[in-house]
């Protein structure tokens, strides 16, 4: 009864979580619910069925109109476990008996079919509200509730009715009678004869939906509830400072704690009601209705109000598409028989479709897989190695930018003191001559010294003097250090030698290999 | 504690709390896809008709081909989420919170056929109900679950107000409710603040603090907690 | 890849004060330290060095149990300095990192208690595991290196360096890194697995000789203290950069924001970060000045994290170290 007890984790969840954890907390007490609604429906079931044997469905619909009647021991047991209670199964019975007759006219009456059932069911049966107070609760409960509670309704109602039917049709399976097939129970509903067993079928699925379904249909109302109330009155909150002051309780004594755990306290699942928790209920939500009366106007009929409007539109379309595409098949079914040919031919060329579709996608999938291994990765790869060096390399490489005598140009430059382009030069023309020269192949991107890997790999004769060219322009270039004019001479030298007879060292290089 | 959320541990043994969700919202979101479908369904049959038998034929094999592929094709390639699931907030993931792949998200759309059984869908929908993670039979089969996507990582606009430590220090849990009740401040009440800002230990404010002043002072902490 | 500068000759003659020198001795004793614990991940390792003497931080990426806790810790006590970690979780709060202002009852003033961000070495675990408000915390005191509790700033003592780690898993419930806060690391580093031989030589190492199966970080000597780092990290900055090498890695980072393919390319401080790593490596190499190949080698290890890819190329398979490969492979080197 008091929240530090509760045994739900508390948060502010949207609207399907917590049905969700109503459905947790269904699972939890599942047995004893299940047991509960047997125990008060099963024996007005089998008494109705005595009383009007050729009016089973007549005995179901009872028991169904019933359901909020019966749904409310379900309720308690719910809220017994989420305050750490726990009844035993006959005081559950007991009080169960007392809960059923509870403003019971309104119940099974105009309020029956409220879509939010479960939902306001707390109010009644554990605020113990009636009346206006009831009705300005409800309101300010409402006030901002998420659509999923109706959705909740609906949904429930398919899956049972769902449920329902596959019951039936399960239990039909296994009786030994040979002529009961089931596309003969729709032929027999046309024609209504012969139904009395399928209805008694009927019935007894139904009945099994209706007591597996109810459980989880309560949990979420009431789970949805405590969040509604979570989120307006910030229990989460509440619970973790009321821990806080716990702490720190021995130095001072506030009596505020006190005077608002009684407040607190008003969500009240004893049993025996007393008077005084109906009065604090009543103060309570007279606070609460501020609140409210600000946050109703926040209020707008968005997202969440047109979501119902589609399930709802969902549920009668669905059967109706349905019944229509059957008669579409009997129609088909009747001409088929006409059109024997026709219908063959098109299966025949439907499959030479399929067949073809097949045997193309087989064609296609290496290019496929290629085009998805490769990607775009492949495209610039391509366009960097078929352009060859010659554009790649700029301006500076082109060989009718290349001066006539490379080696006389660079020492004049040398010698007039510009060592780098001097050395700039002599690199450069290497360069171009490995490439035009010896077919050597680099990248745009290639540096230096993955240049000279290549043509290591290419094992040419004048790899080790263009190793050496590499390592003094390097130097120069990035680390600024000029070689001595000797050895810059030597390179120069040397550049003839390893270069100017291009086709005859390459003739003799392939002679060598 | 009794939560609506399955635990995933990590690696590193940190835990993250994955939200499933169960029978009603996939429910829903069942039958919108299958409104999606049935729209498509009848602009075949509208293109059908123009081709007569072949088109019969062929409509056939369309709508097979669509009906297995629609929700295999969005759970791969659209984050888990056919149509239905997106509208409902609600998407396809391993069970270890990984994004679905192409042969998980197979199994569990074929498995389908299983969770129909023995009819109109009963299995599944028993199924999702009494799993604890509210699996259908292709879910378990397929090592997947649904769960709600993710909020977007917001912050709620607070009061501003100047920065301020509390006086005792606060553990996570106080801290963050802290900063919670500062976050809600235009859906709680003034009144319910104020019940709830007095019952704090008076030790957490600056000696001598009025009582309708503690709320003030809570937003200072607040804004302190979210880092200036 | 290390015999890059080593094939170039220095043409001056070693006096015995060279600096560069120096720096790389002591860093060669500072990784022979590490290696005695971390084996196998030399390519991790140099990243981890490079980053430090960049003065930059480092993400680091890799399925968990390689050993990215043990590589930290061997950094700490190479170098003498402090280490913590920081596991990042959901419901991490900023003031977990930073540490907070409290009331002492005692003496009735304002105490700092200081978080784990001060300290030399911070290992921050899963980072896309916390709320952004929680990264954001990390990402400035990266950026600011100092932390402000109630309007104070604290310096943090230097070096300081943030070796993040982020699963390369997309996950539910993890947060990825926006990627312009991604850019404040310098380096992203990748962990893998150790070849056959190392995982041989890690078993052996560990299960001759010692009790249980955590990894030894005893017989790490302190070989430099956090005030040599620092003057090393000044000696890195010293390193010669020819104005080729600029013009290239703007060319380079410039190719990433104009390659088909990418959504996001690097920004400007990618540029920055080039430079910055290329010197540190170089410095880490022995050599004295940068080349085009130093810049090639820090590329991918820099870029990586700076740049996403478009939808298509993602659902293609692509990667974006692919992407990058094609980058340096055709964006014109500095040649002459």
């Amino acid at each position: 009864m008091d929240l530090s007890k509760i045994s739900i984790k508390l948060r502010p969840r949207n609207g399907y979580a917590a049905i969700d954890l109503g459905t947790r907390m269904a699972q939890k007490n599942w047995k004893r619910m299940f047991l509960s609604a047997i125990i008060f429906t099963l024996p007005l079931f089998i008494l109705l069925i005595a009383l009007m044997p050729n009016n089973p469905i007549w005995a179901i619909f009872v028991i169904w109109w019933l359901k909020p009647v019966w749904e409310r021991p379900l309720l308690l047991i719910l809220s017994q476990d989420v305050f750490h209670q726990s009844l035993s199964q006959s005081e559950i019975i007991k009080h169960g008996f007392k809960l059923l007759f509870k403003q019971l006219i309104p119940s099974i009456t105009w309020r029956r079919f409220s879509p939010t059932r479960s939902f306001d069911a707390p109010v009644m049966q554990l605020e113990n509200l009636s009346g206006a107070a009831r009705r300005e609760r409800l309101s300010a409960l409402h006030s901002r509730s998420p659509s999923s509670i109706s959705g909740m309704t609906i949904m429930m109602h398919i899956v049972e009715e769902l449920i329902a039917f596959g019951m039936m049709l399960f239990i039909l399976q296994f009786l030994p009678t040979d002529d009961i097939e089931w596309t003969l129970f729709l032929e027999n509903m046309v024609s209504n004869t012969g139904l009395d067993l399928y209805y008694l079928l009927l019935a007894i699925g139904w009945y099994i939906a209706m007591v597996l379904i109810a459980p989880f249909y309560v949990a979420g109302g009431f789970s949805s509830y405590l969040n509604q109330r979570s989120i307006r009155e910030a229990w989460d909150l509440e619970l973790v400072f009321r821990q806080l002051a716990a702490k720190h309780k021995k130095k001072s004594f506030d009596y505020h704690n006190i005077a608002v755990g009684i407040i607190v306290s008003f969500l009240l699942i004893t049993i025996p009601v007393t008077k005084a928790a109906d009065e604090q209920a009543v103060d309570s939500y007279a606070q609460q209705k501020q609140t409210n009366k600000r946050n109703i106007e926040k209020i707008q009929s968005g997202p969440d109000y047109k979501r119902i409007e589609q399930t709802i539109e969902l549920k009668r379309i669905n059967p109706d598409s349905l019944d229509k595409n059957k008669d579409k098949d009997k129609e088909k079914e009747k001409s088929s028989s006409n059109n024997l040919f026709g219908k063959s031919l098109a299966e025949v060329l439907s499959w030479l479709f399929l067949l073809a579709l097949i045997i193309f996608i087989l064609f296609k999938i290496p290019a496929i897989i290629e085009y998805f291994n490769s990607g775009a990765s492949s495209k610039n790869a391509n366009l960097g190695s078929k352009k060859k060096p010659e554009q790649l390399f700029g301006l500076d490489l082109k060989q009718e930018t290349l001066p006539e005598d490379v080696v006389k140009e660079s020492k004049a430059l040398w010698h007039s003191g510009e060592h780098r382009d001097a050395l700039g030069l002599l690199y450069r023309a290497s360069l171009s001559k490995l490439i035009h020269d010896f077919n050597c192949e680099f990248e745009d991107g290639f540096t230096e010294l993955e240049c000279q890997t290549i043509v290591e790999r290419m094992q040419l004769p004048l790899a080790s003097y263009f190793a050496k060219l590499t390592t003094v322009w390097r130097l120069l270039a990035y680390g600024h250090q000029l070689p001595t004019e000797s050895s810059f001479m030597l390179l120069a030298e040397q550049w003839t030698q390893n270069f100017k007879p291009a086709v005859e060292v390459n003739h003799q290089a392939a002679v060598n290999g | 504690m009794l939560d609506n959320t399955s635990k995933v541990e990590t690696p590193e043994g940190i835990e993250l709390p994955l939200e499933v969700a169960g029978l009603v919202p996939r429910t829903m979101a069942y039958f919108i896809d299958l409104l999606i479908f049935l729209a498509l369904y009848y602009i075949l049959i509208l293109i059908a008709g123009f081709l007569g038998n072949f088109g019969e034929g062929l409509f056939y094999i369309i709508f097979f081909i669509i009906y297995w592929l629609y929700p295999i094709i969005f759970e791969v390639f659209r984050n888990g989420q056919t149509p239905g699931k997106k509208s409902l907030g609600i998407k396809v993931v391993h069970h270890d919170g990984t994004p679905v792949s192409l042969s998980s998200s197979f199994v569990r759309n074929i498995l389908l056929i299983a969770d129909f059984l023995p009819f109109f869908y009963t299995a599944g929908f028993l199924s999702m109900l009494f799993n604890k993670d509210f699996k259908r039979l292709g879910d378990m089969a397929a090592g997947t679950v649904v769960i709600y996507t993710e909020k977007e990582n917001k912050e709620d606009p607070i009061p501003t107000a100047k920065p301020r430590a509390p006086a005792v220090a606060l553990t996570l849990d106080e801290q963050r409710s802290v900063l919670s009740l500062a976050e809600r401040h235009q859906q709680l009440s003034e009144a319910r603040q104020q019940e709830l800002s007095s019952l704090l230990p008076e030790q957490l404010f600056s000696s001598k603090t009025e009582n309708h002043s503690r709320l003030k002072q809570l937003h200072a902490f607040a804004n302190w907690l979210r880092g200036h | 890849m290390n015999e890059t500068n080593d094939s170039i000759p220095s043409q001056t003659t070693e006096t015995k004060a060279d600096p560069f020198q120096l720096c790389h001795q002591k860093i060669q004793a500072i990784r022979n330290q590490i290696k005695k614990a971390v084996i196998g991940q030399d390519q991790a390792v140099d990243m981890a060095l490079v980053s430090l003497l960049a003065a930059g931080h480092l993400l680091i990426e890799g399925v968990p149990g390689l050993g990215k806790t043990l590589l930290v810790k061997s950094i700490a006590k190479a170098i003498s300095g402090d280490f913590t970690r920081i596991q990042f979780t959901p419901d991490l709060m900023p003031s977990d990192v930073t540490g907070h202002a409290f009331f002492d009852q005692k003496d009735s003033s304002f105490k700092i208690r200081k978080g784990p961000a001060f300290t030399n070495l911070l290992l921050a675990d899963e980072i896309n595991r916390a709320p952004a408000k929680t990264q954001a915390s990390l990402l400035e005191v990266m950026q600011e290196q100092q932390i402000t509790i109630e309007g104070q700033p604290h310096i943090i003592d230097k070096p300081f360096m943030v070796l993040a780690t982020q699963n390369p898993l997309e996950q539910e419930g993890t947060y990825a890194l926006p990627e312009a806060e991604l850019d404040r690391f310098l380096l992203n580093a990748t962990i893998e697995y150790p070849e056959a031989s190392s995982e041989e030589a890690i078993v052996k190492m560990i299960t001759e000789g010692h009790v249980g199966d955590s990894f030894a970080t005893e017989q790490i000597e302190a070989v430099a203290s956090p005030k040599d780092i620092l003057a090393m990290q000044k000696v890195a900055t010293k390193i010669s950069v020819d104005d080729s090498l600029y013009a290239y890695a703007v060319r380079l980072v410039q190719a990433t924001r104009q390659w088909p393919g990418i959504r996001t390319g690097a920004g400007p401080r990618a540029t920055l970060a080039l430079i910055r790593c290329a010197k540190a490596l170089v410095l880490l190499r022995g050599g004295r000045f940068v080349t085009p190949d130093d810049i090639k080698q820090i590329a991918t290890p820099v870029l990586r994290h700076r740049m996403s890819l478009s939808a298509e190329l993602e659902i293609e398979g692509v990667k974006v170290t692919n992407v990058i490969h094609d980058i340096l492979e055709q964006v014109e080197a500095p040649r002459g």
